[in-house]
């Protein structure tokens, strides 16, 4: 029926579902609209705060949870942006938290975690108390010292700031383990030689600012996606794995000569690995990794012959533009884009090349021989971004 | 028939709606249902719904098949068709929103609830009745109580708009 107010007549936990996907705020005002709304709201167990930060929104939290510790409701998710320090305000607000229904801190209460699929522990503070929790409430031995991770049916682990000393976590017995991020965390190469092995079903794999580590090697046919980005002392990346779908990583320049992609990325035998990828994308600081003496390129073929390349630089660049299109467009006579400069300023040449629509070039080509069509007949649009003509 | 020999290899499910329509679908489909999963579970294979209506039904199986063949390379197919699936009238998505609660199918009931929450996300609570035609039945004095109990919610601008 047009105009009627159906919406008022959904059940009450219907509307407290519409009302999860809302901040409190939102949340909140609702109440005005209408009595089941009001109701809906004042036992909604469900409160996001949002981005504000505690100390914004502390005036409201305690009202709210006030409401719902005298009505008895436990709270089922809540989630609060808080302050780096900790404050006399958190540890109130904690115990509010608990009085309604937060029973992490009781351990004697039992909640178990045996199916424990997912743990996520970001500036955490590992206190005495919560890992006896944590120990007494899934299978998983932890130690302040030594982080033994034995968990068997872990999907998704993230590991994150822990203190730079604590290089030592040991992940052992997750071998259902598909996705892997690892952020500021001090593991070793040996270490991640050692693991990886024991992780067959690892389809993601992201490391970032693990000062460690310096040459990372990775054989496995099960890897779809890679990241290792912000990793300062990492001198190479050895990829053995055929069935990649996406990798990300910063390229930082070499400059012992000829390692095509300096210091980080892809030595050229494993760029030619990336072959075929449907497409990469490479951001790197300076363009001197791209530029190739031009005798090793007359002697080599493009190690990226039949890949989409797109390159960001985040710099200005050190060579002449022309200089650098010639090398990208060897290393993928399929360049998509290139762009580079800082900030405001970033340049943009965006490539498009004939397809079958464009009906077979009867013109003789110099490539007719190659396996992959040479950007010098197939381009056919090139958009320019940000240039200044004078 | 000539679904007999498919109907053979795969176990197949008869759903009956609110209206007394049937629908046969195959099962590895109907027990995204997290009701229809239990009832299955307990051997039943024609599964009466009295509280879903054909129209809402049809949508929803429709949503299943869709989703019950999910792999990496249909992902953008099936973002495109829980896009339409969504673009209705209030009174299908609330008709819906029920129909999902009572099969408990979750991933079906966050969609449409986050739809429906789109819609008061930044609102003026009068942008919000009007949108929804919310029949508000508090007194002037009831009304003006809940607006100081919640005061904090109503500082600042709102969007009046009816999109």
């Amino acid at each position: 029926m047009k105009g009627s107010d159906q919406i008022s007549k959904l059940p009450e936990p219907i509307l407290q579902h519409i009302l999860s996907f809302l901040v409190v705020k939102d949340a909140a005002r609702t109440s005005i609209l209408s009595k089941a709304w009001n109701n809906a709201w004042t036992s909604l167990s469900y409160l996001n705060f949002g981005d504000k930060i505690f100390r914004e929104s502390k005036d409201i939290m305690d009202q709210i949870l006030a409401t719902r510790q005298k009505q008895n409701i436990s709270i089922q998710n809540f989630m609060l942006k808080l302050p780096n320090n900790r404050s006399k305000d958190i540890d109130d607000w904690t115990k509010l938290l608990v009085a309604c229904g937060f029973k992490l801190e009781l351990p004697s209460n039992g909640i178990k975690f045996s199916s424990l699929r997912d743990l996520h522990l970001e500036d955490s503070y590992l206190d005495e108390q919560f890992l006896q929790v944590l120990r007494a409430s899934c299978n998983c031995p932890f130690d302040f010292e030594r982080i033994d991770i034995a968990i068997p049916n872990l999907i998704n682990l993230y590991i994150s700031s822990l203190s730079r000393e604590l290089n030592v976590i040991n992940i052992t017995a997750c071998e259902t383990l598909q996705y892997l991020n690892l952020s500021d965390v001090a593991v070793t190469d040996q270490w991640l030689q050692k693991l990886l092995p024991h992780l067959p079903k690892l389809d993601v794999f992201y490391a970032s600012l693990c000062p460690l580590l310096k040459t990372v090697k990775i054989s496995s046919h099960r890897l779809k996606y890679l990241q290792i980005v912000l990793c300062h002392n990492l001198i190479e990346v050895d990829l053995d794995t055929p069935n990649l779908l996406g990798f990300q990583s910063d390229v930082r320049y070499d400059a012992k000569g000829f390692s095509f992609i300096g210091n980080y990325l892809p030595t050229f035998k494993t760029l030619i690995k990336f072959n075929h990828s449907r497409a990469i994308t490479l951001s790197c600081k300076s363009d001197k990794w791209i530029v190739i003496p031009k005798d090793m390129r007359n002697k080599l073929i493009s190690p990226l012959y039949g890949t989409k390349l797109s390159v960001n630089i985040n710099n200005g660049l050190n060579y002449p533009v022309v200089e650098v299109l010639e090398n990208l467009l060897w290393i993928s006579p399929q360049l998509d884009t290139l762009s580079f400069g800082r900030a405001l300023n970033i340049k943009t040449l965006k490539f498009t090349y004939r397809d079958a629509s464009d009906g077979e070039d009867e013109r003789r080509r110099c490539c007719a021989s190659l396996s992959w069509k040479c950007w010098r007949h197939e381009l056919k649009k090139v958009e320019l971004q940000n240039f200044t003509f004078t | 028939m000539a679904s007999t020999t498919e109907t053979k290899q795969k176990k197949m499910l008869i759903l009956k709606s609110a209206d007394n329509d049937e629908f046969e679908i195959e099962e590895s489909v109907g027990v995204q249902s997290e009701t229809i999963k239990n009832l299955v579970e307990d051997g039943f294979t024609f599964v009466p719904l009295p509280n879903v209506y054909t129209k809402a039904l049809i949508k929803i199986i429709d949503y299943l098949k869709k989703h019950a063949n999910k792999t990496d390379s249909n992902d953008e197919e099936i973002k495109t068709f829980d896009k339409d699936f969504v673009n209705t009238t209030f009174d299908d998505l609330f008709e819906l929103v029920s129909a999902a609660n009572y099969l408990h199918i979750s991933c079906l009931m966050n969609m449409l609830c986050q739809t429906i929450a789109d819609r008061i996300k930044d609102k003026s609570p009068e942008a919000v009745r009007k949108i929804f035609h919310i029949n508000c039945d508090y007194t002037p004095e009831e009304e003006a109580k809940i607006r100081k109990a919640n005061a904090q919610a109503f500082e600042g601008q709102f969007d009046e708009s009816l999109d």
